[in-house]
């Protein structure tokens, strides 16, 4: 693992896909007060995404049933000690607003899916979208 | 495809109606020929509106626009990126339209020459890059439970229940679960962040996304420093690789860094 990543880095950054930008075309960038924007497919499910709520008892269920598979006794491995220390403060910016970020998760899936230069973008990553809509968000998905 | 003398079909009556304008963004300086691709809404052509030290970029949509999609603002990325190549660019957001070259003349350039020209000094030589890190499977449980080895006491517990009768402690130790990702993922996110922010002009922290996602950094960097930050990106995936999978683009258009409304006063 360490390897792939060391020569993925190697030769510097990656030119960004539409999956990278997404978010960044969507939300960032100069606006003028005055002017509408767009109406785009995708805002509209954005807005419609944002109103779930992903902090579900459901999710904590996962939580649960994910300690349960974990078995951590083949793994010896120490934790990295500076992540302990500053445990007290600072980060507090991390904080997600859940329910939004579902929402441009869920845009990020309908977006990354079949975009060649996106392919390269982590294998996980795709999945990661995948369960998370499939079990946070049980109304509109298509599946 | 190349525009930027006064095409006579420039105004199209797409639609059979009367078109708007789409803004890009802002250059300083617009060469004919710099966006060699076409824009959005069907890659109409990317042309300019010259300003007082300020240049808008923009191709014609159909003033009734509806049907924008993913080649849109793939397509709209792209022109920022070839603007970038050459430019100074101040991006705009996905779906700026104003009605007509004289609105972005008048409520555009001529009523924010100040602000577009501090966003020039700010902009020039640097670019955006964006890091993002993602835990690597079930690193970011087995760390929590390394830390806190009684959640898994009592999960163990709990399994040996039957479900319908433990639902309650399900619940209970997946929320106490769950809190202790949070709080790691603020950790790790912590670090992360220090490691990589020394190295920029500024940043912008975004909150990240998903369950694996640990950092959403934007970080806008000077030219000349961009090797810099790559070695400390390398650093990171060599140091952290068997926890988190990074995701290290760029440069991007500045769409971070000049994410602000411009006011009508």
């Amino acid at each position: 693992m360490a390897a792939i990543s060391q020569n993925r880095y190697a030769a510097g950054p990656s030119p960004s896909g539409l999956a990278d930008v997404l978010d960044l075309i969507l939300d960032k960038g100069l606006v003028i007060d005055l002017y509408l924007r767009v109406s785009l497919v995708g805002i509209e499910l954005l807005t419609v995404d944002a109103r779930i709520v992903v902090a579900s008892v459901d999710t904590y269920l996962r939580f649960a049933e994910a300690v349960g598979r974990l078995n951590i006794d083949e793994d010896g491995k120490e934790g990295l000690p500076e992540l302990l220390e500053g445990m007290t403060s600072g980060a507090a910016k991390s904080k997600t607003s859940g329910a939004l970020d579902a929402a441009k998760e869920k845009l990020d899936e309908i977006f990354s899916g079949d975009d060649d230069e996106d392919r390269e973008t982590e294998e996980r990553r795709p999945r990661r979208n995948r369960e998370r809509s499939r079990r946070a968000k049980p109304k509109e998905d298509d599946e | 495809m190349i525009s930027g003398e006064a095409s006579p079909t420039t105004r199209p009556a797409r639609d059979g109606g009367a078109s708007s304008v789409y803004v890009y963004g802002i250059v300083r300086r617009w060469a004919h020929g710099i966006v060699k691709t076409g824009g959005v809404a069907a890659a109409a052509p990317v042309r300019m509106i010259a300003g007082e030290g300020a240049c808008a970029v923009v191709s014609d949509v159909p003033a009734v626009w509806r049907d924008a999609g993913r080649t849109d603002l793939q397509a709209h990325d792209r022109v920022l990126h070839e603007l970038m190549a050459v430019e100074t660019v101040i991006p705009m957001r996905f779906g700026v339209v104003m009605a007509s070259d004289a609105e972005v003349r008048e409520r555009l350039l001529e009523r924010h020459t100040d602000e577009f020209s501090s966003l020039f000094e700010l902009l020039r030589d640097r670019v955006q890059m964006s890091v993002k890190a993602y835990y690597v499977e079930e690193a970011l449980l087995r760390e929590v439970l390394r830390r806190l080895p009684n959640l898994k006491k009592r999960s163990d517990a709990v399994e040996l229940l039957p479900v319908e009768r433990s639902q309650q402690e399900r619940i209970a130790l997946g929320r106490d679960v769950a809190a202790a990702v949070e709080e790691q993922r603020e950790l790790d996110h912590h670090v992360l962040v220090q490691r990589l922010a020394g190295v920029a002009e500024d940043v912008r922290v975004e909150p990240p996304v998903g369950d694996k996602h640990v950092l959403n950094l934007q970080l806008l960097v000077d030219s000349a420093r961009r090797t810099e930050l790559d070695a400390i990106v390398r650093r990171l995936a060599e140091e952290h690789g068997d926890r988190f999978a990074f995701r290290y683009v760029g440069p991007l258009p500045p769409y971070s860094f000049t994410d602000f409304a411009l006011s009508e006063e």
